[in-house]
């Protein structure tokens, strides 16, 4: 189930004319030995009963300075690529070239000597990283500011907490200044934080025209942070394209996130509309959906739209009995179900609602900085509001996500780099003077 | 398909290459790391304990001290005073075994550095190796000391105690490496090497001369590699016995069979040394 994505998206800082290839993978494979199986590490011969491929056939390209993330539910292969790639194991098959100097960080603060003191340990680690003991020298004031250690810096490290060893491992980590940049869910651990420190250093390294790995079960993080994804499921590649578009998919595969909800046959059934004035039978519905979408700023539907930009959600629906006031209403629902909040029907050209038979169509606009990011669910209501009739009810007939990229200076962030609580993240109009 | 730079160094993952050179080409890139293993190591050791110096010596003395007392019934020593020559056989006796162990528990040691980072694992051998020097230097003292408190000299033979301690170290070093890697698909190894370390406590020249044994046992004794070595340390040290150069050259050869065999076996363990930890 390979789906090619030849042409990526426009690219939002110019590309260099010549690119150079920086990671280069033909047909890689990992084949795991089941246990009964493990003498032959001596020997290497192996029934194939004995073992499983956690990787098969896995072959790219990427080129210098791209960013490219690897997403896939549990045990789709990422993390034994990125092991490959780092050169933690071996491949069973195939072949992979990398060009440059390669730091992978498959988990913050290994190689820690709990007797050593900080400092002792950052020499430690940046030497484990391939870093010279000059090399160091000249980054230790930045690592260790970096770090917020602090004067625990000649303490042991026995004494540290979980957060500052965690704090210390990524500080060294990310200071060694790679070509190639590797990184396994590192994000995962720490406090918010240290997280968002994390990001935003992520962030840098990644301004500076490095080439990112970056394995992760986070879609936003991916979408902020990559302009290349890659689909790994059962440990085959599943998709190779731009991130949005591989997210995209991803996320209607795994989460049902599909932004279009259409219903076939009741498009086709247009002209069997009853004519207006001709009276239906009083126990027929009197209004059905027929399809909607969600449609980006240009108008074409969509999956996922940008924090920072507008968006609209369109809705078709045939109306069969006249002088019924019937309107479209809107549910909104975060990504646990739970409703977020209601949109009623307001268009002022249309004040006594939609009383004419046959096919009408609606849009409700979503102004950019409104949603927070994450999956969005719209259980879609053709209603006449007094008294109260629900003609139908189409449950969380489409999905969108809201993400966000980084760098983009048009978002309610501000100058935080933490994730944001809530169902929504409006841009509101500041203003201050000294008093 | 874009060429890649030229300036930049080129990490090939190949499925077909069977084995991993045990010094791959960046291995001189890791000397840092070496450095950094061997200090970490030595901390282990040594720093932990306010006075492991002093608990170093606990082993050898006491061991001196029954064997010393023992003595009154036999004479097994030859050359130097008896004390002088079980204080000397048993400090590198244990310098032996010591090294040999932590070699050979390196990469079990540091398991999970293996299973997430990148290096050429010989390292961690190689540093358990590099530390354990530091016992040579405090053995050293202790005999010395012994040497100059019962009136013994020295002579220029003493310029071959630091080969004889290489050899020593390298034989130790080298029997670890394959230890370590054997034991990484068959854990059971590492308890046989245990028996096999306490065996060899007796069946090597600690507490007795090879030449005080009757004949049949000597030829038996001196397929040992470690006569050569222990003979030779003594010999370096005092001057009551003659340097016993065809021991120790067949210590010498047993020495560079250990170390290939070990080298071999490592580097085919390395390339899947992760996934077998």
């Amino acid at each position: 189930m390979n789906i090619a994505v030849s042409q990526p998206e426009a690219a939002e800082d110019a590309a260099p004319p010549t690119r150079e290839m920086a990671i280069r993978a033909e047909g890689l494979g990992k084949r795991y030995l089941l246990e009964g199986a493990k003498r032959a590490l001596l020997s290497a011969r192996v029934r194939e009963d004995e073992a499983f491929w956690a990787l098969r056939g896995v072959s790219f390209a990427i080129e210098e300075g791209e960013r490219v993330g690897i997403i896939g539910r549990n045990g789709a292969g990422k993390s034994t690529l990125l092991k490959i790639l780092s050169r933690v194991v071996a491949p069973s098959e195939g072949r992979a070239e990398i060009r440059g100097r390669i730091a992978s960080l498959l988990e913050v603060g290994t190689g820690f000597n709990p007797r050593l003191s900080g400092r002792d340990n950052i020499y430690l680690n940046a030497a484990l990283l391939g870093l010279s003991r000059k090399e160091v020298d000249a980054r230790l004031d930045e690592i260790i500011a970096f770090a917020e250690i602090g004067r625990f810096i000649e303490e042991p490290v026995k004494n540290y907490s979980t957060g500052m060893r965690a704090r210390l491992g990524f500080a060294v980590a990310a200071h060694i200044d790679p070509d190639v940049l590797m990184l396994d869910e590192v994000l995962s651990v720490g406090d918010a934080a240290f997280q968002a420190k994390c990001l935003a250093r992520v962030g840098q390294l990644v301004d500076a025209e490095r080439t990112l790995l970056f394995v992760s079960h986070s879609v936003p993080a991916v979408r902020r942070f990559c302009d290349r994804c890659i689909w790994l499921d059962r440990g085959e590649v599943v998709m190779d394209g731009p991130a949005i578009a591989v997210t995209e998919a991803y996320e209607e595969k795994l989460l049902k996130v599909k932004g279009v909800f259409r219903a076939p046959e009741r498009e086709r059934a247009a002209a069997a509309l009853p004519a207006a004035g001709q009276a239906p039978a009083e126990e027929e519905q009197a209004a059905r959906l027929v399809s909607a979408a969600v449609l980006n700023a240009a108008g074409e539907p969509t999956n996922s739209v940008r924090i920072d930009e507008e968006f609209s959600i369109e809705v078709v629906f045939d109306v069969l009995a006249p002088a019924r006031r019937i309107e479209p209403a809107l549910h909104f629902l975060n990504e646990r179900g739970e409703i977020i909040f209601v949109v009623a029907f307001t268009d002022a050209s249309a004040p006594a609602a939609i009383n004419e038979i046959g096919r009408h169509r609606a849009h409700a606009q979503i102004p950019a900085n409104f949603l927070n990011d994450g999956v969005h669910r719209v259980t879609i209501v053709l209603v006449t509001a007094d008294p109260l009739v629900r003609h139908e009810t189409a449950e969380k007939a489409i999905a969108f996500s809201v993400f966000e990229r980084a760098g983009s200076d048009r978002v309610a962030r501000g100058r935080y780099a933490r994730r944001f609580p809530g169902a929504v993240r409006p841009m509101l109009q500041w203003t201050h003077k000294r008093v | 398909m874009t060429a890649m730079a030229p300036d930049k160094p080129l990490t090939v993952i190949d499925a077909a290459q069977a084995r991993r050179a045990i010094f791959p080409p960046d291995f001189w890139r890791f000397r840092e790391l070496l450095g950094q293993m061997t200090r970490s190591a030595f901390h282990a050791k040594y720093l932990h304990l306010k006075s492991s110096f002093l608990w170093y010596y606990a082993r050898p003395l006491t061991i001196t001290l029954v064997f010393v007392l023992l003595r009154a019934t036999s004479n097994l020593g030859e050359g130097a005073p008896y004390p002088l020559f079980v204080l000397t056989g048993i400090c590198f006796w244990f310098i032996f075994a010591d090294t040999l162990s932590a070699a050979s528990t390196a990469l079990a040691r540091d398991a999970s550095l293996i299973q997430k980072i990148y290096f050429p694992i010989l390292i961690l051998p190689l540093a358990q190796t590099m530390a354990r020097f530091a016992d040579v230097g405090l053995a050293l003292i202790a005999i010395v000391v012994l040497q100059i408190a019962l009136g013994v000299g020295t002579d220029i033979e003493l310029l071959v105690l630091i080969p004889v301690v290489v050899q020593l170290m390298l034989l130790a070093f080298g029997l670890g490496c394959g230890v370590a890697a054997l034991s990484l698909s068959v854990p059971d190894v590492r308890e046989a090497v245990n028996v096999a370390l306490y065996l060899g406590l007796f069946l090597s020249p600690v507490f007795y001369a090879p030449d005080a044994m009757p004949p049949a046992a000597r030829l038996v004794l001196h397929a040992n590699p470690l006569v050569g070595s222990l003979e030779g340390v003594r010999a370096a040290l005092f001057d009551t016995a003659a340097f016993p150069w065809a021991a120790w050259g067949y210590s010498c050869a047993a020495t560079l069979a250990a170390v290939l065999w070990g080298l071999t076996l490592l580097s085919r363990a390395s390339r899947n040394a992760a996934e077998f930890l």
